[in-house]
């Protein structure tokens, strides 16, 4: 069993959210350690030290030939064996935002039960045609296997993305994933009940901010162990960084909702690991 | 203009709750080529300027206790020769930073629902070089600049009355609050209804030898708008005990700002109406909302 869980944070190229995920994991109750994908890369350092890993956010080799495309293609070639085997050890992995991008393009996501490295699924550019930052309404699906979303049924959080647009090949593809319940996390209405946002029908801008099929931010593959979301919920880590804290009372709680994913995998790791 | 930029600068770190006995400056200096020649003949006038710029600069900066950590100047900001020569006209850009105690109790300009609103600080008759005299006088309207410019004679009154705000402010009894600058206490309420969408209803009816003008529009240094909750109001004033406030009137349910002399309603704007105004020119969207 392990106490203190140590999470990679993959760093260098343009990932630019590094130090900030590095901090709510340890705020979890984790030890955190910023890792250069080279050290991983030329073996100087190995997956297999680490119980977690995550893939921040940023621009990666600046977004050339597509978000996540470069950093995508190197994990997949470079470390294809220190992530099988990460996979097969039954650890966590996170992509966030760039991250995700990134998983997509390594084909751990939407992925298979052993992973093949073969890409099924992409993030393309927001139907808005321009950069958005703004913050959007999340629910999870209470079905799914994902080990990070456990509990949580919809949080606040912003995204800062211009290629988050998933998009599959086929319906075909998007009802296997559903079936699999490896749609963890959708863009909602957030004048809607909670537990009750949740809908395949196309959410208007800027509900959904990107125009992504299916509403969808975030998912996972059939283990439920690796997870890749658009939205920076380490950026909702503290209810301080909410657009709206000012106009209520002040809140004697400093933790916010983000924080509950971390926390999940952190626990996940101790109970399993 | 050199004291009026150090104030707003110090009022903007006071409308967020920055705590001002750790705050530091950054002066730059944008200016006309300001020694006399045959391509400046006036430069006398303008060296004269820069040093009265300078003079005021460092009264309100020590008055304030803002050290100036850094800066810059541009002093050739001038284009063409002889009668087709074009100077820029003397600015000074202050910049400030400070530390803040703890970011939860951090006030902002929208308005929140059921709030009153204070006004800190006292309005004078000082519409000079103000933007309704450069508006109307665009227009045709009006000649002149407008009157008497608005001064800082005595600073440190006004550094004192800031920290009883910024106590207010850290104590979380204040949430609501907006530097009164371009455009006088009618665009910063607008601002603030706008930032808050909430309806608002004020009387600037009140003390002080400003005329109907002067209170509207009128650009005087030190003053803030603060909303407050009502459960708050008495701790409020008793922390602000002292300093010149003067009660406004209060945030309503409505969809309109309505401004008010004494019994006469001067101006009715729909919220709406004015944050569409407001957004307008930014629209770079082609319609997307």
């Amino acid at each position: 069993m392990v106490e203190v869980p140590k999470v990679a944070i993959l760093f260098g190229f343009g990932i630019n959210c590094d130090r900030e995920t590095a901090a709510v994991f340890e705020l979890a109750g984790a030890e955190s350690e910023r890792v250069h994908v080279n050290n991983f890369v030329n073996g100087e350092r190995d997956l297999s030290e680490f119980h977690i890993l995550a893939v921040p956010g940023g621009f990666s080799f600046g977004d050339h030939l597509g978000s996540g495309r470069l950093l995508g293609n190197r994990m997949r070639f470079a470390m294809r064996e220190q992530l099988t085997q990460f996979v097969a050890a039954g650890k966590p992995i996170i992509g966030i935002c760039n991250g995700f991008q990134v998983l997509v393009k390594t084909g751990l996501l939407p992925g298979r039960e052993v992973p093949d490295f073969e890409q099924r699924a992409s993030l393309t550019l927001n139907n808005s045609g321009r950069y958005e930052d703004r913050w959007v309404t999340l629910e999870f699906n209470p079905d799914s296997p994902c080990i990070w979303t456990k509990g949580i049924t919809r949080i606040e959080c912003p995204v800062r993305h211009g290629e988050g647009r998933f998009v599959m090949p086929s319906t075909t593809d998007l009802d296997e994933l559903n079936d699999n319940n490896q749609i963890v996390t959708r863009y909602v209405d957030p004048s809607t009940k909670p537990g009750q946002g949740i809908t395949d029908e196309d959410l208007p801008f800027p509900l959904c901010p990107n125009g992504s099929i299916r509403n969808i931010a975030g998912i996972c593959d059939p283990s439920g162990l690796v997870f890749g979301l658009m939205p920076h919920p380490e950026a909702a880590y503290a209810t301080f960084l909410h657009p709206h804290h000012t106009r209520g009372e002040v809140s004697e709680e400093i933790l916010a909702e983000g924080m509950q994913i971390f926390r999940n995998a952190v626990e996940y790791a101790q109970a399993n690991l | 203009m050199a004291a009026a930029a150090v104030d707003e600068a110090v009022r903007n770190a006071v409308c967020t709750g920055v705590d001002l006995s750790k705050i530091a400056g950054l002066d730059n200096f944008c200016w006309p080529d300001p020694i006399e020649s045959k391509k400046t003949p006036d430069g006398k006038f303008k060296l004269a300027q820069l040093v009265r710029a300078n003079r005021e600069l460092e009264r309100i900066c020590r008055a304030y206790f803002v050290p100036c950590i850094s800066g810059k100047d541009s002093m050739k900001n001038d284009y063409g020769t002889g009668e087709n020569k074009i100077s820029i006209p003397p600015t000074l850009l202050f910049s400030l930073f400070g530390n803040h105690l703890d970011v939860r109790y951090t006030t902002t300009s929208d308005l929140k629902p059921g709030e009153s609103l204070y006004l800190v600080g006292e309005s004078k008759q000082e519409l000079g070089a103000s933007e309704i005299a450069y508006m109307l006088s665009e227009a045709g309207e009006a000649k002149g600049i407008g009157g008497e410019v608005p001064r800082l004679a005595q600073p440190e009154k006004n550094l004192a009355t800031y920290k009883a705000l910024t106590k207010a402010i850290q104590t979380g009894i204040v949430r609501t609050a907006h530097d009164c600058s371009e455009g006088g206490i009618a665009v910063a309420i607008a601002e603030m209804c706008i930032g808050g969408r909430c309806g608002a209803a004020i009387d600037v009816d009140g003390p002080g030898e400003a005329d109907l003008w002067g209170r509207l529009w009128g650009e005087s240094l030190g003053r803030i708008l603060v909303g407050v909750k009502q459960e708050n109001r008495a701790e409020f004033l008793a922390t602000m005990k002292g300093q010149p406030l003067t009660y406004m009137g209060d945030v309503t349910d409505g969809d309109t700002l309505s401004v008010w002399d004494g019994d006469e309603l001067i101006i009715e704007a729909n919220i709406e109406k004015m944050a569409s105004a407001w957004k307008g020119s930014l629209d770079m969207t082609g319609g997307v909302q």
